[in-house]
């Protein structure tokens, strides 16, 4: 499993959402401790139960250890900790009705949806979801299933409605586990605005969903990082501006074939393990967006380091800092991105998890960029392309 | 709770359950390939078909899963071996790549929930008097 907020190297600032807080290692140590308490249960006898009801009971004793232990630690403030004990009580009043033989009923309906609805509101509100969350939310909702199961077949045309509906609330619970998942882990990482855009991320910033950046110091960059960074994009300029004809890209291997959209990545294969890093000449990608006439523009480049793991050269200090990708979705038929890797742990079928990337920086190479090292703004980059039209 | 169903029953009661979770996960998954695909410039449309069958042929078979019925069950096993044929390279990724192994809700979903429903399925066949007059609905409820 991933460890708290670690990745290899100096890697070290992904998004919460495929990791696991240090907030909640609490959960981790109260459930470590639930099968102690579950000895001490048992020593009174084994009810005889059937093999869902011992899942029933499993999945809601795991879930309540795991509130009681965010209670215990009250890392998120006196309220949340009061709900989660709150949580944890209920949890295990309907684990032991279960044990006892008895229908988990409406309160088990009730307890189950209410902490599976409030996870909802706390990814909303902006509270990064992680591993640990979110692997007690499909804990809980397969708890629910077992809850809302019915023992007897349905028969008549409501009965099987009803056994319907029932299926349909299970399947939007788990697909508003996984939007609201986004909405929070998105929000999170939104919370100190420019600094993504820069890809300035400090101790406390979040990265969105997808990418790494390593921690930099919050400080202005020095004047020779400065001049070290104007010179590295003069220098880009220069040298990648034969390839605002297509042509002459597609003639030094770059995979230029149907250009669309803003943000169009043309790689070329040959210059991935050419061992030059950094090398304005001979960048691995160039990037191209199509104006609103048509036509292809070039807007700068990607370079790539030749390793997982090896730190790119920060030659402008805090301005150009390298990122790379995580568990990005790659589909096989046929080749190309997919997606990320859902809240839910899964990537679309027919595709694998490319966990990490090496890592890459952007140079944009037209005039005014906000950002030339960091992510172009789309509202911007319409606005230059709507001019560049214009002018031709 | 009153139990009088045979061993098969419990068992398939058990899977039913395992099997709407992730066909719900599947569901969830077609979704964000699909937004994917409509929003990211290049992306093709093909995971997101491929992971709808996926998503219908789990929620389908499960209703169908019955001791007696074979085609139910061989859907559910291909799709599931898909998935765990994924899980096992992306496993193999993630140790030579990151040097750890996938997030916990990856393998709650990619490896404990496939694994967990092959076996009870397979399980359930072992039984020499499998029950079919029980659980026979199409529609069983949430499980």
């Amino acid at each position: 499993m991933n460890l708290p907020l670690a990745h290899i190297g100096h890697v070290a600032g992904g998004n919460p959402l495929y990791q696991i807080g240090a907030e909640h290692i609490a959960g981790l140590i109260a459930l470590g401790a639930l099968p102690i308490v579950w000895w001490f249960f048992l020593r009174r006898g084994v009810p005889a139960l059937a093999p869902i009801e011992w899942l029933l009971v499993g999945l809601l004793g795991a879930s309540a250890a795991i509130h009681a232990g965010l209670a215990i630690v009250n890392d998120h403030g006196f309220i949340l900790a009061v709900l989660f004990a709150i949580d944890a009580a209920l949890l295990a009043v309907v684990a032991r009705r279960v044990l006892r033989r008895s229908p988990p009923g409406r309160l088990g309906v009730a307890v189950l949806i209410g902490s599976i609805v409030a996870y909802w509101g706390s990814a909303v509100s902006g509270e990064a979801p992680d591993q640990v969350g979110l692997a007690t939310k499909l804990c809980e909702i397969l708890a629910l299933v077992i809850v809302l199961r019915q023992t007897v077949p349905a028969t008549s045309f409501w009965g099987a409605a009803r056994s319907l509906g029932r299926g349909l609330a299970v399947v939007l619970l788990v697909v508003g586990t996984g939007a609201t998942s986004w909405v929070g882990a998105f929000r999170a990482s939104a919370a100190e605005p420019g600094a993504l855009s820069g890809h300035r991320i400090h101790s406390g910033s979040v990265a969105p969903p997808g990418m790494v950046m390593p921690a930099v110091p919050a400080r202005p960059a020095t004047a020779a990082e400065q001049v070290a960074a104007d010179d590295l994009i003069l220098a880009a300029r220069k040298a990648l501006a034969r390839y605002a004809d297509i042509s002459v890209a597609a003639a030094d291997g770059y995979n230029v074939k149907g250009i669309a959209g803003m943000d169009f990545h043309a790689s070329n294969p040959a210059n991935e393990n050419d061992g030059r890093i950094l090398d304005v000449a001979h960048p691995e990608t160039l990037v191209y967006a199509v104006a609103p006439n048509g036509q292809p523009v070039l807007m700068g480049a990607m370079f790539l380091m030749p390793k997982i793991g090896e730190p790119g050269p920060t030659i402008g200090g805090p301005l150009t800092v390298w990122h790379a990708h995580q568990h990005v979705c790659i589909s096989l038929t046929p080749p190309g991105l997919a997606g990320l890797l859902s809240p839910l742990g899964m990537c679309p079928v027919g595709t694998i998890d490319l966990a990490l990337t090496a890592e890459m920086i952007h140079i944009w190479i037209v005039p005014g960029a906000p950002e030339p090292f960091g992510d172009l703004d789309d509202a911007w980059k319409r606005a230059y392309l709507s001019a560049v039209a214009t002018q031709r | 709770m009153e139990t009088t169903q045979r061993p098969a029953d419990d068992l398939l009661d058990v899977a039913r359950a395992l099997l709407l979770l992730q066909g719900s996960i599947l569901v969830a998954t077609t979704i964000e390939a699909l937004a994917w695909a409509i929003f990211f410039p290049g992306a093709s449309g093909s995971p997101a078909v491929m992971s709808g069958a996926a998503a219908v042929a789990i929620l389908v078979g499960r209703t169908r899963l019955r001791a007696d019925r074979r085609l139910a069950r061989r859907i559910v096993f291909l799709v599931e071996g898909v998935i765990l044929l994924s899980a096992t390279i992306n496993v193999a990724i993630e140790l030579a790549l990151a040097h750890g192994l996938p997030p916990i809700v990856a393998v709650l979903s990619q490896i404990v929930l496939p694994v967990s429903a092959i076996t009870l399925l397979r399980r359930s066949t072992r039984h020499p008097h499998t029950a079919t007059t029980t659980g026979a609905g199409i529609l069983q409820g949430a499980s």
